[in-house]
């Protein structure tokens, strides 16, 4: 096959960007689109230029480290796939694509298709957890949890953290990623006890990232690769007015979890 | 009282204080719509509805309300969308590009023609500041302001009746986004009940926009006369 | 070599070491820094539960979050001897499987040690809030896997090692948020600095500004996993190396078992030349599929086509009590059999079937797409063949790597200060891993092993609070020590800098891979590895003549990244090949043809019953070769067999 790529090439965070063509030939219907990026890549270092930098790991869809504006779809037109999972047979002959990165206000690009998708930890680092020091546990069939539950919280457990929700979201907001923690730890017996200082203090931390807010669009289900379902944001609405409505500890400066020796 | 105003300061807050005024907002447009609805029974009886509307004492407090409602949801509207603005995603929409620019800012423009609909109908068939003439000081035979001359005197100009068509369809746009949005932002959207809240949010729109576009083909088709 | 393991009966071996560990209270271990490399589930559960303890943390990854880390993609499970199930499991079945899959190739206080913890591991998971499978009366489901004889296996869907994971991840993350660890993404590890023969620090170099900087600590951790890519096509992540551990080898840590590679049997054939990965289909899957191939050779029917009495389900009929759940290694080596016969199947004649058939017959499609709904999705989309209507075809593929650094008892290696937990060490699988156990062992070594041993090395030092700030030299000797090993890293990433051959590194490693492969794969022989030490020696040096960077060193550059990587991957395949040479028997995943009965392994306890540990000597000099000798006095080492 044959394509036409439109990449986004931008040296470092504060150059300017711009999409550069390449044209690439003799590729096979079953390689991956990264592959077709490595083979971009391979035909760029022949001729002596600077490879397209882009983010991939795993290769099989877990990872969440790709991260592709694929002609403006984030991680390709497939749907519920990662860019590493989608194939070249998944488009037409001679097609032109365009590839660009997660290009949102708190994702900063570093270089070509390399964004900085740091916001999203340091979401999770603001209460995304179960405080249980190592060793505390009690045996792990002491509290039942109903199968409809585990599975429910398994489907929001799912997230891969990639970024493609905020990646779609005119408004570059973070609300399904951080609906998805939420609910996971919110379903489970394990997380009732931090339940409301986990949603507020999260909910904190994605408005300090500078995430834009919801306005219900509802592209960033259609764009999740993991299919983490839309009304996980209801649900965090629910957590979040819930425990700053009716719970104690809104307001004041969220308690931090330091460990007292 | 610092809890609240804690709360308003996040987006979630924000969020929900769009929603609430949305709500009221929403009732009135809803009980504005059951109130109109009496022009199909006959004149008299929506002359007294409006003249009783008109010498209530919670005219103005009632009115005053609503300014501030209305302020309070523009205000916030404003201040989401500026923010949104600095976030936002950028890029090449490939072939969505349209789509996308009009669906991303879909609840701003629309939100604007419901401002522009507003002032119109006010200067329309409050003030009478449109192609005025006889049409205000004209009383009925209880001696009451005859406000239903005036709706069917108002739609014999056929650009203000296409104007009021146009107009209102765009607030039927701002309305189909409404319900199911409002109920996600509240917290009440399930999985369970989603198509119900989808049919809702279709439903509702539908029945106020096409309610509130009847008077005027109603008058036009010479059934309101 | 001294692997201190404690006196005793075996059950009380690991509570003795406990009991007899120096403590350090609690107002000091803040005074004591830990480096902590890599992020998957060893180092993010190592690092959380050290600074839950007390101590300074500095966590590293070269990904841009600890979750990229690959153990986030194990599929299938993590074992325990719970004994939920009531089927006669115990922690004893569990050592004692995991020493028979290893075949008696490891140590048996170890192995014995992790499957007394492995309970716990679960109980902390499930607090966590890791959501496990759950039967409908709520409590854990269980599923089994290759090499065991009953299910002992916790699972989240096919997505184990990423809920765990994530588990950590959320551990760690309280640590990071409480400022006990000091997290440092996108930075690889590049060297070790050991002064004086002890473990001082690392240098790093950060993968966006290209800076190379040292930082101290009183112990290192390396969680660095695995080096399964050494072959280039594996199931292992594109970024997964064998750098930090091969830098802890060529500072004076002994390399054990080098050659301990696992080939996974159900992974995806290779289709084309562009691949890049070899993509896993989980051991579970073997719960419910089974595995053919057509009885004739050249069959080109449809399978779906291929009648009961022309297939040959040759696992089943080679190994009748564990069949389709044999070993890996063993597997692995049936496929090659039946393929090398002529009987595989697909284009390139290099895979066997996986077939769902029956089980979907027998249970339901809905029943089937809950065990494994990702994996088949998985595999549709790769292969554009739907696994609920047709078989899947699989083939084995390099996966899990058995060797690593040598450790003693308490993890650590052979120079004091530096601990190698996870797959990165060599410690428990011997040479075999059994399924669903590389997760037990990643977590046992990070939350419940390593944090207690380090505390016993730490107190032993007595010097407390030898470190200052990040970057900052203690004495004179470490300020010579760093800056030695600094300006070495400066010129080691001028020397790939300096690469501006006519064969990109990719193409290197893509030589690389078929070497070994073809030479140190499922099975070796004296005369290949021979051959392949010679063409080693000749991909070396094109290497270094032909071989291609781009780009500068003060950006991100993933070239120059590979590059460094694949030079490492290079000089490691040597040693490979020399462990692989120097074991002259066959035992679980190192199977050398000239050891066989018929197609089985034949091992020779009398002299290889220990591990092969191997000592650099310089750039010139062959390393050095150091036994430590097995013993087994819990179980008798017999033959394996799975008949």
């Amino acid at each position: 096959m044959r394509f036409q790529l439109n990449i986004w090439r931008q040296r470092g965070p504060d150059q300017v960007g711009d999409l550069v063509s390449y044209r690439v030939e003799e590729i096979g219907a079953d390689l991956s689109f990264l592959e077709l990026i490595d083979h971009l890549n391979e035909q760029l270092i022949s001729s002596g230029e600077r490879p397209v930098a882009f983010e991939h790991d795993c290769r099989e869809g877990i990872c969440g480290a790709c991260s592709l504006m694929i002609n403006g779809v984030p991680h390709g037109p497939m749907g519920a796939t990662t860019t590493c999972q989608l194939y070249m047979r998944n488009f037409e002959e001679g097609a032109e694509i365009t590839v660009e990165p997660w290009r949102a206000g708190p994702f900063r690009v570093i270089q070509d298709l390399v964004v900085d998708r740091s916001p999203f930890d340091r979401i999770l680092q603001a209460g995304g957890y179960v405080s249980v020091h190592t060793g505390e546990a009690p045996d792990a069939n002491g509290l039942p949890v109903s199968k409809e539950v585990a599975d429910r919280a398994f489907e929001a457990a799912n997230c891969i953290g990639c970024g493609a929700c905020v990646a779609a979201c005119p408004n570059a907001s973070a609300m399904l990623f951080v609906a998805a923690k939420v609910t996971h730890l919110a379903l489970l017996p394990q997380g009732q006890p931090e339940r409301e200082h986990r949603v507020v203090s999260m909910v904190e931390a994605m408005d300090a990232e500078g995430f834009g807010n919801c306005s219900n669009h509802y592209q960033c289900a259609d764009a999740c690769p993991k299919e983490i379902p839309i009304v996980l944001i209801a649900r965090l609405n629910r957590e979040f007015i819930n425990a700053a409505l009716l719970g104690r500890a809104f307001g004041e400066h969220s308690p931090h979890h330091v460990h007292q020796e | 009282m610092f809890r609240l105003i804690h709360l308003f300061r996040t987006s979630i807050g924000r969020k929900l204080v769009m929603a609430l005024s949305g709500v009221v907002l929403l009732l009135f447009v809803v009980g504005h719509l059951i109130g109109n609805m009496t022009i199909f029974i006959g004149p008299t009886l929506l002359n007294s509805y409006a003249h009783w509307l008109q010498h209530s004492v919670m005219l103005w407090p009632f009115r005053f309300v609503m300014l501030f409602f209305v302020a309070l949801h523009i205000v916030m509207g404003v201040t989401l969308a500026r923010e949104n603005q600095q976030t936002a995603t950028v890029g090449s929409k490939g072939s969505n590009g349209f789509v996308w620019a009009i669906r991303k800012q879909q609840m701003v423009w629309s939100g604007t023609v419901v401002l522009l609909f507003l002032f119109f109908h006010l200067a329309h068939l409050t003030l009478g500041m449109v192609d005025a003439g006889e049409l205000f000081s004209r009383l009925d035979s209880n001696q009451m302001a005859d406000v239903y001359w005036r709706v069917v005197a108002g739609f014999q100009t056929p650009w203000i009746t296409i104007l009021y068509i146009l107009l209102m369809g765009g607030v039927g746009l701002h309305l189909s986004h409404v319900v199911r949005g409002l109920l996600q932002t509240l917290g009440f959207y399930h999985e369970n009940y989603l198509s119900l809240w989808r049919y809702l949010s279709w439903g509702l729109s539908g029945v106020v926009t096409l309610g509130f576009i009847a008077i005027p083909l109603a008058v036009v088709g010479g059934v309101v006369q | 070599m001294d692997a201190r393991i404690p006196q005793g009966p075996l059950e009380q071996k690991w509570e003795h070491c406990l009991d007899s560990l120096q403590l350090i209270s609690p107002n000091n271990k803040r005074n004591y820094r830990v480096l902590v490399v890599g992020t998957g589930l060893a180092g993010a559960s190592a690092a959380a539960t050290l600074a839950e303890l007390g101590y300074q943390v500095e966590s590293f990854t070269f990904h841009d979050s600890p979750r990229r880390a690959h153990s986030v993609a194990a599929q299938g499970g993590i074992n325990a001897a719970k004994n939920y199930r009531g089927d006669g499991d115990s922690i004893h079945r569990l050592f004692y499987d995991t020493i028979k899959g290893g075949d008696f190739r490891s140590r048996e206080a170890n192995v014995y040690r992790l499957a007394q913890i492995s309970n716990q591991i679960i109980d902390q998971c499930v607090a966590q809030g890791v959501p496990f499978a759950r039967e409908y009366g709520g409590l854990l489901d269980n599923r089994s896997f290759g090499g065991a004889l009953v299910s002992r296996t916790f699972y989240a869907r096919g997505q184990t090692g990423q809920q765990l994971l994530l588990g950590a991840f959320g551990a760690l993350n309280r640590q990071i948020h409480a400022g006990q660890v000091t997290l440092h993404t996108r930075s690889e590890m590049v060297d070790l600095v050991v002064v004086d023969g002890v473990a001082r620090g690392i240098i790093t170099r950060d993968l966006v500004s290209g800076e190379i900087r040292p930082h101290l600590g009183d112990a290192v951790v390396l969680a660095s996993g695995g080096y399964s890519n050494v072959y280039y096509l594996s199931t292992n992540a594109a970024s997964c190396n064998v750098t930090a551990s091969f830098r802890g080898y060529k500072r004076g840590a002994l390399f054990a078992n080098p050659s301990f590679t696992q080939i996974h049997p159900t992974c995806i054939p290779m289709s084309h030349s562009g691949q890049s990965k070899l993509p896993l289909m989980s051991e579970s899957l073997r719960n419910h599929g089974r595995i053919w191939v057509p009885k004739k050779g050249g069959d080109q029917r449809p399978p779906e086509q291929i009648p009961e009495q022309d297939r040959d389900y040759f696992l089943e009929r080679k190994y009748p009590a564990y069949g389709n759940l044999s070993p890996r290694d063993i597997s692995s080596r049936a496929v090659k059999e039946v393929c090398d016969e002529g009987r595989g199947v697909g284009e390139m004649g290099r895979s066997v079937y996986l077939d769902f058939g029956d089980a979907i017959e027998r249970l339901g499609e809905k029943t089937i797409a809950e065990h494994y709904g990702n994996l088949f999705e998985m595999y549709h989309h790769i292969t554009d063949e739907n696994p609920y209507q047709t078989p899947m075809r699989i083939y084995p593929a390099a996966h899990y790597t058995m060797g690593g650094l040598w450790v003693d008892y308490h993890l650590m290696s052979n120079l004091p200060g530096l601990f190698v937990i996870g797959e990165a060490n060599f410690s428990d699988h011997g040479a075999n891993r059994l399924g669903a156990s590389a997760l037990m062992q990643g977590l046992a070594d990070g939350y419940f092993i390593l944090p207690q041993t380090i505390g016993d090395y730490l107190a032993g030092k007595g010097v407390v609070g030898s470190v200052g700030s990040v970057g900052s030299v203690g004495s004179e000797e470490d300020r010579v020590g760093v800056s030695e090993v600094l300006a070495q890293s400066h010129q080691r990433t001028e020397r790939l800098m300096a690469l501006k051959g006519d064969l990109s590194i990719r193409t290197l490693h893509q030589q690389l891979g078929s070497i070994l492969w073809n030479y140190c794969g499922m099975s070796r022989t004296a005369a290949g590895l021979s051959e392949a030490l010679q063409q080693l020696t000749e991909l070396k040096q094109r290497f270094w003549t032909r071989g291609r960077v781009t780009g500068e060193a003060g950006e991100i550059n993933q070239e120059l990244e590979r590059a460094g990587r694949v030079a490492d991957f290079v000089d490691f395949s040597e040693l490979m090949c020399r462990d692989a040479l120097a074991r002259k028997e066959s035992c679980g995943g190192h199977f050398r043809e000239e050891y066989q009965e018929q197609g089985e392994a034949v091992r020779d306890d009398q002299h290889f019953s220990h591990v092969s540990a191997w000592r650099y000597r310089g750039e010139t000099e062959p390393p050095e070769l150091e036994i430590e000798a097995l013993r087994f006095d819990a179980i008798h080492a017999q033959r394996r067999s799975y008949q």
